[in-house]
């Protein structure tokens, strides 16, 4: 079972960690959730349906970041709204500032949306795992990222020619 | 107004054809109507060229001091199962009928030296209790050398030898001990 553990430290790490690290914006304390999250795996890895191992650790590695957001800031992390973004790129923008840019502008949306981006569009999971992993319906996470992808598109036209 | 009405149901579309859920009928239907709707056709190469733009972030990859910390916690969260585990299977061989055996070995010559008094206990009785004490040595030299393994698992191998040399001299004091009685 540790080997098996240990494939799947392998095969997961990178992704909890990013998502940890989007959803915290702090780098350590996303190390802090990202661990609890594994210890968690480890501690339930007899219970786990090990065909589902990846929606679920990213289910708890969501929940272990939202927890900790909510001991920061309850009052305003969690709230069910776009947030406009006020800064948007140089017209003319280049590849990699575009990239830079981008990170920024998912870096501020607000949850749920967030989670959706970085799982579904940058992680590439599929919609059932993205479902699984932030406990929504099929059809609210279709509906929030399609919110979340018009937002970005929105701003990303402002620089492009 | 209705351009904007028209572009809300545009998007449900579009989101459609880049998650790959438009049949072939209603991808040619947007396409068609893309090359009438120049904001249909802006919103769709838009919506692309986010999705090639989010697809081509890397996923960070994540810090070495997180990943020996990973690698690292079936040790780190589980020794006290894993010990109490291990402890149980050390002695799993130790049944309570052992032990009542091995409680017994010294009562047994206790009272067979008490019941011959003066008189020397007879050699069947010496065989049986050299036997009995025997079996309880060889399980004891047993338990000994498990207790040594665990000992160089946790401790190494320089303190392994010390502990376990003199458990087994206590052991053997205690047989030249017993044998000196016989005599």
């Amino acid at each position: 079972m540790s080997r098996e553990y240990q494939q799947w430290v392998r095969a997961y790490q990178d992704q909890a960690w990013s998502l940890a690290r989007y959803i915290l914006k702090d780098a350590s304390e996303a190390e802090d959730a990202t661990q609890d999250a594994f210890i968690k795996l480890w501690n339930h890895r007899d219970k786990v349906d090990p065909e589902r191992i990846k929606p679920w650790l990213m289910q708890v590695t969501r929940n272990t970041c939202l927890d900790r957001l909510r001991r920061r800031k309850p009052e305003t992390e969690l709230t069910d709204v776009m947030v406009v973004d006020e800064h948007g790129p140089q017209a003319g923008a280049e590849q990699g500032e575009l990239a830079s840019w981008l990170q920024t502008a998912i870096n501020r949306l607000k949850e749920p949306y967030r989670s959706l981006v970085v799982l579904r569009d940058i992680q590439q999971h599929s919609y059932e795992e993205v479902a699984h992993a932030t406990e929504l319906t099929l059809a609210q996470v279709k509906v929030y990222l399609h919110r979340a992808r018009k937002q970005l598109r929105e701003q990303l036209a402002e620089v492009r020619p | 107004m209705n351009d904007r009405i028209d572009m809300n149901e545009w998007d449900a579309q579009i989101n459609a054809l880049l998650d790959g859920e438009l049949d072939e009928r209603q991808a040619d239907a947007l396409k068609a109507a893309a090359e009438e709707n120049q904001a249909l056709a802006r919103a769709i190469v838009e919506a692309y060229q986010l999705q090639q733009l989010m697809a081509s972030l890397p996923v960070e990859r994540a810090p070495d001091s997180l990943r020996q910390k990973l690698q690292g916690i079936p040790q780190e969260h589980a020794p006290r199962a894993v010990v109490a585990e291990k402890s149980s299977r050390r002695w799993s061989w130790f049944q309570p009928r052992w032990a009542m055996a091995l409680a017994a070995v010294p009562l047994v010559i206790a009272i067979g030296l008490q019941q011959s008094g003066p008189q020397a206990p007879s050699e069947a009785e010496l065989a049986q209790a050299r036997q009995d004490l025997a079996l309880a040595f060889s399980y004891l030299q047993k338990a000994s050398l498990v207790t040594g393994r665990e000992i160089e698992h946790s401790i190494g191998t320089g303190m392994r030898d010390p502990v376990k040399n003199a458990t087994l001299q206590t052991i053997a004091d205690q047989f030249d001990l017993d044998e000196e009685q016989e005599t």
